[in-house]
């Protein structure tokens, strides 16, 4: 049992070093939208399509076939690039983004969207979207006009997916069927001077990405529950040892101490143990600057009880051998008879405590985040599902972008349970 | 013979290994005897009380021989037949510390009533429980307390009022005066004695305290390692022991009239791997090579007395 | 002879040179009282473990102290190590030039003086200490010389091989554990060492040894013991006298010869009658107890008055004192 948990802790560790590999900009620009514009927007896992070929599909990245120059009159040069690909899906894509990128502004810049059945949409780009992606909401005006003149009326919600029937589905069919063939689209950039294009491609957009999907950003979910490891690692860790630790020192000598002091150290044990954890978190969150270590201690702060109760019923039982009141009559400093009969008693269960409190920490932590008390440039597993809850992601039915990051919770507790459990019983069967 | 246990085996399997607690022992019971079973701790006497009840713990299991009950062979019976027809029917027992065998939530009337009920004993239940609280001489109005409000020597007595509420013809007693003080010991003895008479109840009394068993039974069996060392009327025991261990046994016993008791050197052997040949070997003052060797086969003789020794 | 300037929790005083008095411990009218349970009536209710003990223990004697569960010969014991403290009365030590008040020290001063042997061997000694720091670290603490000199020698009083130094203890058997108990307590060179029980968990085969061993710490260092035991055959074996408790009450002290042979109190005699002799042909004729079983503590009176056969009706008034009928043989019973 504790083998199959240390096997699964390492996988996890070897993840958390990619996470951790993983430069610094990718944390920071997670929480900024515009990073993952060229992701499909709130799609399920890309392997969906094994079981479902005809129904879901990954993004296609388009390269040119051909960039040709070539200037018709003086101080007029035409760049034409031209793409073609082979649809075959029946239903279009779920956006499409144009990226041309050139060494000097032009002066316009046209696409001609030839589709199978010979039909052509043009569009002219927008001056603003020059040198800079844009998608077919970027152009709806071209491609509203589009649809109303060859269905006779403007499509009821206005998104990219139904744009893109502007440009897969047939006029035949008043733009219902999608046509399944060879698509031929040709960029013009025309301009003053000679110009060199520096990058282009067409991203073709899939409704599936990835390992687990992507959120209402375009996000995706994978790389969320990746970056999210380290940090949920080590504050399962900091809070474990710090209260596990805190906890059986505490809980050991109040045991061994008995009387009076024990009584005391008790009645703090549990006064502690009564503070509602969640709420007092909260509040302090109020006042302090979220900070992983802060947090990790006062998660610490309320958990440790726990531990030291149990390790005083331990040193109670220890201290009803009588070996411990015979070293006292054979004058054994109090220190020494603690160390000697008690703590090698008490560490091993340590070890086991320390195993199983990781999940305990993590899980509380995600609570936090989820509540939106998490320091801030970090990701959590807790704070995508409180994105998902405040994007309505069940609604919708995004289920991917719940259930990945709320599995990932329970996934990440289950080698500390196993290896605790494992120690737990080596360590009892001892005795 | 009322009861004949012929080479019982019973094993327990643990992590260290398998450990031959009982090794082919035989044990005869014949009606109204008092029979001693007699052994220090670990030499398996407490076992072969359980077996004969059929309630080895885990992970023991009884893995060979016969037991002969009237003739049948009740190890052969299924648990169900076993429960419904001898266990506490016809094979009762009084386990050791008057402790178990009680539970302490329930009055003590309560608990003997429920027992007769399990095995379809009809009729005056309080009617019973007087009645067998009077066979041990204890007070009936006691049976209706709870058992934490009775002494170390009435719970005994209650516990033997128990064990014979459905008649039984066998009793197994296991240390049943451990932790009492010698008067009512010697209190529990006379009861034994008198409910053999009065109910021609057959006795085995399990118990490492040899002196015990010179006030009570007729014949008594050595037990050490899970072997029988000899067996014979007490009379042959305690007066002329042929075995050297049931000689330093009884030396080893504080009598009122000793000044010195002497004990055995050594250990005994970890049965998870016996010794080959006798299992006194390392502790025999007589010990000779064959002892080394070979286990020794048992010589009856004609006063009644039967050894497992090279000496003879 | 108390030096009222000592501190209270140190109470050793020195005895001037050619002190006559001759004891090791001396127990005077002890008494220890717990309250337990509600109120009845509104009385507390009143155990009465130890009820107004007084005993004298000599320098190199060994005292068995005998009595059933209940009579409260633990509790002896351990109110004269100081390990309890009584309700009242005194208990004193006393070595070459020095006496112990135990009841005002602490314990850590009383075991300067004396030591305990404990019934369990399986938990009197940490099982998971080597050997050799069982023995060593008392002397240790002392700051000891001669360290290896003493282990080996109290290795040799309690007759276990040297070797064993080396394991741990949880690698021993009972009889080796007890052993091993005995020469912890004894290595500490006390004055008085209490042995509860020592041999009840042990076999019948390994008693003998074990009482052999006290006897010989008597021989060769000069203890005194108190052999607390409920087995009357044992006590009488390495025991010079004998005290018989009776619920927290002493009935009889005398030598150990006598308290046998010529028992003067009607519990006493009970116990020797008692005690099963080794002759099978006596055992078809029913033994008769002469005291009851079933009985109370009475509330006044003789505490044994209940199930005593010689009761009469001063038995259930006064309680009888303590009076020397032979030499050095006290009995507490009306009827003399």
């Amino acid at each position: 049992m504790g083998l199959t948990g240390i096997i699964i802790l390492l996988i996890l560790l070897v993840f958390t070093v990619v996470a951790l590999s993983v430069p610094a900009q990718v944390y920071e620009s997670w929480n900024n939208p515009a990073s993952w514009s060229e992701y499909p927007k709130h799609v399920p896992p890309a392997w969906l399509g094994i079981f479902y070929p005809n129904k879901y599909f990954t993004t296609e990245q388009l390269s040119p076939t051909n960039i040709s120059e070539y200037s018709p009159a003086k101080d007029i040069h035409i760049t034409l690039i031209t793409f073609s690909f082979n649809w075959t899906k029946s239903f279009p894509a779920y956006n499409v983004y144009f990226i041309i990128s050139t060494n000097s502004t032009p002066i316009e810049e046209v696409v001609y969207w030839n589709k199978p059945d010979g039909s052509t949409i043009q569009i002219q780009v927008p001056n603003s979207y020059f040198n800079v992606p844009f998608d077919l909401t970027a152009i709806q005006g071209f491609i509203l006009n589009y649809i109303s003149l060859i269905t006779g009326k403007a499509p009821n919600i206005v998104n990219a997916t139904t744009l893109s029937t502007a440009l897969f589905n047939s006029p035949k069919s008043n733009l219902s069927v999608t046509e399944d063939g060879k698509y031929i689209v040709k960029i013009e950039v025309i301009s003053a001077k000679p110009m060199n294009v520096t990058k282009t491609k067409i991203l073709l957009l899939g409704n599936s990405y990835g390992l687990m999907g992507t959120d209402y950003f375009g996000k995706p979910i994978d790389l969320g529950v990746l970056l999210g490891l380290p940090d949920a690692l080590e504050i399962g860790a900091l809070t474990s040892i710090v209260s596990v630790v805190v906890g059986i020192i505490v809980g050991g000598i109040s045991g061994y101490l008995g009387g009076t002091k024990d009584s005391v150290i008790q009645w703090i044990t549990l006064v502690f143990l009564a503070l509602p954890a969640l709420p007092f978190l909260v509040a302090v969150s109020f006042v302090t600057e979220p900070n992983l270590e802060l947090e990790g201690l006062l998660i610490s702060f309320l958990s440790w009880p726990f531990y030291a109760i149990i390790a005083r019923s331990m040193a109670l039982s220890i201290k009803s051998n009588s070996y411990v009141e015979v070293d006292k009559l054979l004058g054994i400093p109090s220190y020494r008879i603690f160390f000697t009969h008690f703590m090698p008693r008490l560490i091993p269960i340590t070890v086991a405590y320390m195993a199983l409190g990781v999940p305990a920490g993590i899980l509380l932590a995600q609570t936090l985040a989820f509540l939106g008390i998490a320091p801030a440039n970090i990701v959590t597993w807790g704070g995508i599902l409180d994105q998902a809850e405040t994007y309505q992601a069940q609604v919708n039915g995004w289920w991917w972008w719940v259930v990945f990051p709320g599995l990932m919770i329970v996934v990440v507790a289950v080698p500390f349970v196993l290896i605790g459990f494992a120690v737990e019983r080596i360590t009892l069967g001892e005795r | 013979m009322l009861l004949e246990v012929q080479n019982l085996k019973v094993y327990f399997y643990t992590r260290r290994g398998v450990v031959r607690a009982v090794d082919d022992v035989n044990l005869n019971l014949d009606k109204g005897e008092i029979v001693g079973l007699a052994g220090e701790s670990g030499s398996g006497k407490s076992t072969i009380g359980y077996a004969i009840m059929r309630l080895v713990p885990n992970p023991g299991k009884i893995e060979g021989g016969k037991m002969l009950f009237k003739g049948e062979n009740i190890l052969d019976l299924d648990e169900d037949t076993f429960r419904r027809n001898y266990r506490w029917k016809k094979i009762s027992m009084v386990f050791q510390g008057s402790m178990s065998g009680f539970t302490p939530v329930f009055k003590i009337k309560d608990q003997i009533v429920e027992v007769l009920k399990i095995h379809g004993w009809n009729g005056d239940y309080d009617e019973r429980v007087k009645e067998l609280f009077k066979m041990v001489n204890l007070d009936p109005s006691l049976a209706e307390k709870y058992p934490h409000e009775l002494s170390g020597g009435q719970k005994q007595r209650a516990f033997i009022a128990m064990a014979l509420a459905l008649n039984p013809e066998v009793l197994i007693a296991d240390e049943p005066t451990t932790a009492l003080d010698v008067v009512v010991q010697e209190y529990i003895l006379n009861l034994l004695k008198q409910l053999r008479k009065d109910l021609n109840l057959s006795i085995i009394f399990i118990t490492h305290d040899l002196a015990l068993l010179s006030e009570i039974s007729d014949r008594n069996y050595i037990l050490y390692a899970g072997k029988i060392m000899e067996s014979g009327p007490s009379e042959i025991i305690f007066k002329k022991p042929r075995h050297p261990y049931t000689s330093l046994l009884i030396e080893s016993i504080a009598t009122l009239d000793k000044d010195i008791i002497k004990g055995i050197s050594g250990f005994m052997p970890d049965l998870s791997t016996p010794p080959k040949g006798c299992r006194f070997n390392t502790r025999c003052p007589f010990a000779k090579d064959v002892c080394f060797n070979e286990e020794p086969e048992f010589k009856k003789f004609s006063d009644g007395d039967e050894v497992a020794c090279w000496l003879y | 002879m108390k030096n009222p300037n000592l501190k209270n929790s140190q109470m050793v005083t020195r005895l001037p040179v050619g002190s006559t008095e001759d004891y090791r411990v001396r127990v005077r009218n002890l008494k220890v009282y717990f309250a337990t349970g509600g109120r009845i009536f509104g009385k507390k209710h009143l155990t009465k473990a130890l009820d107004g003990v007084t005993l004298t223990i000599k320098k190199r004697e060994i005292m068995g102290v005998v009595g059933e569960s209940g009579s409260g010969k633990t509790t002896l014991g351990r109110v004269t190590l100081g390990l309890q403290k009584p309700t009242e009365g005194e208990v004193y030590i006393k070595t070459d030039n020095e006496e112990i008040n135990v009841v005002k020290s602490k314990v850590k001063v009383v075991g300067r003086y004396a030591q305990m042997i404990y019934q369990d061997p399986y938990s009197s000694i940490d099982p998971i200490m080597r050997v050799y720091d069982v023995l060593a670290m008392p002397l240790k603490y002392r700051k000891e010389e001669n360290i290896e000199e003493k282990i080996k020698e109290a290795m040799n009083l309690v007759e276990l091989p040297l070797e064993l130094l080396e394991n741990r203890v949880y690698q021993l058997s009972g009889g080796q554990r007890q052993r091993l108990s005995i020469a912890r307590a004894i290595i500490v060179d006390p004055e008085y060492v209490v042995a509860d029980e020592p041999t009840t968990m042990l076999d019948a085969s390994l008693k003998g040894e074990i009482l052999k061993i006290i006897k010989d710490a008597r021989e060769k260092k000069g203890i005194s013991f108190m052999l607390i035991t409920h087995e009357l055959p044992i006590a009488k074996i390495i025991s010079d006298k004998i005290t018989v408790l009776y619920l927290g009450k002493v009935v009889e002290i005398g030598r150990a010869s006598d308290v046998i042979k010529k028992p003067l109190h009607p519990y006493t005699q009970s116990l020797i009658e008692a005690y099963p002799k080794i002759d099978p042909s006596l055992r078809d004729k029913p033994k008769e107890i002469k005291i009851k079983i079933d009985v109370v503590r009475p509330e006044k009176g003789c505490v044994f008055y209940p199930r005593c056969p010689f009761a009469h009706d001063r038995c259930k008034e006064k309680e009888p004192e303590l009076k020397e009928i032979d030499q050095d043989h006290y009995v507490a019973c009306w009827l003399y």
